[in-house]
């Protein structure tokens, strides 16, 4: 019985298969074979029809729900796009901030002596004990350590404390260790950093001048190190007299956080210039 | 082969024919094979199948998970396995497999073949669909799984197949999945169907 039962599946089994390939071979081969798919074809689309009719408000209120996943997801993937839209906008404003820079460096008018002008751009910042601004310009472009540095405005920013083939260092004013000599109201003195301040220390020894708040600095032209004349930044506070010397605190003009590029100045000129 | 043995196993099978033959119905008998055929049943099934049919061709195809569908055609006939005996299990696959292809724009009589060998599948397996939700879970899984392929393949020889790679490897991969997950939401209802030992 039990054999009978496993023929007759066996016999089933092989016969619908061999029908699905046999339906499969003549359609593939016989064009007009088609008349079947037609047939059952036609007898479902009232009854697709009626399903859907049944079934659409279900199906709107499930990709409804599906849409409001889709949307959350796509909501996402927006605000992502924005943040990275907005960080290339971000990039582009210190890219144009940076040639408005440059072109105000090129257009910089210096007092006296023609000197020898190297821009650069600030390509990083060392935040440290000692901070300091590097610049892509190096020994390559003639800048040497000692070389004045000023910003967009002509404002002194410091001086290149150290120069490679390729790239140096800034120190600025605020973090210089060696003295500027300046001139203010017509009397000599020195500046000095603070320490943990971005405020300079004013000393004028040779007979102290009577000065207001808001006095400009400027370089002396007894300095060796810098060309005379350029502003380096405003007297803060009222300055004391002690004994024969003048206190004070000045704030530099220059903002060495700020600068995206800078201008070089070979100093002092070589016998060409 | 002692005579008495012999004996013993000729009286056993005809007691066996007795039995079967004392259960038909009359007319109902369907030669070689010696059984019942429960028409009625058979044909509520069918009628089971074209309702999914139509369902799975016009509702459940847009409710899309990952780009795919599950495949209730499949799930039906591993359920009707349970009910229906082998041949007419196997009927009823080819059945809803040519009732997809005539809905379809693929070659006539691929998924027929494929779903042919599912309800085989499901006839050799419908024991294992009552021994608990993850079992018969795990057994539309790789029934699915067969038919898919077994759909894949053939579609691959018959030039059909103009899906990319990574694409035939996702539904080949998804529908099972899903199939899997919806026979275990649905198993309070499938095992209802179940009766044991059906031969």
């Amino acid at each position: 019985m039990y054999e009978f039962r496993s023929r007759g599946r066996t016999l089933a089994l092989s016969v619908l298969l061999v029908a699905s390939l046999l339906l499969a071979t003549l359609e593939v081969r016989a064009d007009s074979w088609g008349v079947l798919r037609v047939g059952l074809g036609s007898w479902l689309v009232p009854l697709q029809r009626m399903a859907v009719e049944v079934f659409d408000p279900l199906v709107a209120t499930v990709e409804g729900l599906a849409g409001i996943a889709s949307l959350r997801s796509e909501n996402a993937a927006l605000r992502a796009e924005l943040a990275e839209t907005q960080a290339e906008m971000a990039a582009v404003e210190d890219q144009l901030a940076r040639l408005d820079s440059l072109e105000r460096l090129v257009d910089l008018d210096l007092p006296d002596v023609e000197q020898t002008r190297t821009l650069a751009n600030v390509v990083g910042r060392q935040v440290g004990f000692e901070f300091h601004l590097r610049i892509d310009k190096g020994l390559e472009e003639g800048v040497v350590p000692g070389n004045p540095v000023l910003d967009e405005n002509g404002y002194l920013l410091g001086r290149v404390g150290a120069s490679t083939e390729d790239f140096a260092t800034v120190i600025p004013l605020s973090a210089d260790v060696e003295g500027l000599t300046v001139l203010v109201a017509g009397s000599v003195g020195v500046l000095r950093p603070q320490v943990g301040s971005e405020l300079l220390s004013l000393e004028v020894v040779d007979s102290p001048p009577i000065v207001a708040e808001g006095e400009d600095v400027v370089t002396s032209q007894l300095s060796v190190s810098f060309p005379p004349g350029l502003p380096v930044g405003s007297l803060v506070g009222e300055a004391q007299v002690v004994g024969s010397v003048l206190r004070g605190t000045v704030k530099p003009f220059s903002d060495p956080q700020r600068a995206r590029a800078v201008l070089v100045v070979s100093w002092p000129p070589g016998p060409s210039e | 082969m002692s005579s008495r043995l012999r004996l013993r196993r000729y009286r056993s099978r005809r007691d066996a024919a007795r039995s079967v033959v004392r259960s038909l119905p009359r007319g109902a008998s369907f030669l070689p094979f010696q059984r019942s055929v429960r028409w009625g049943r058979g044909f509520a099934w069918l009628a089971v199948v074209v309702g999914v049919v139509v369902l799975q061709t016009s509702v459940v195809g847009r409710l899309q998970i990952w780009g795919v569908s599950p495949d209730l055609v499949m799930m039906v006939v591993a359920y009707a396995a349970f009910r229906l005996r082998d041949n007419g299990v196997i009927l009823l696959g080819f059945l809803g497999g040519l009732l997809l292809d005539a809905s379809g724009t693929s070659v006539m009589g691929l998924l027929a073949f494929a779903m042919t060998l599912v309800a085989w599948g499901a006839s050799q397996t419908r024991e294992q669909g009552g021994r608990g939700v993850l079992v018969n879970a795990l057994r539309i899984l790789l029934l699915t799984l067969a038919g898919v392929t077994v759909h894949t393949v053939i579609s691959i020889a018959f030039g059909e197949w103009s899906l990319a790679i990574w694409e035939t490897m996702r539904r080949m991969a998804l529908i099972p999945v899903l199939n899997f997950a919806l026979a275990v939401v649905l198993f309070p209802l499938s095992s209802r169907l179940w009766v044991p030992s059906l031969k």
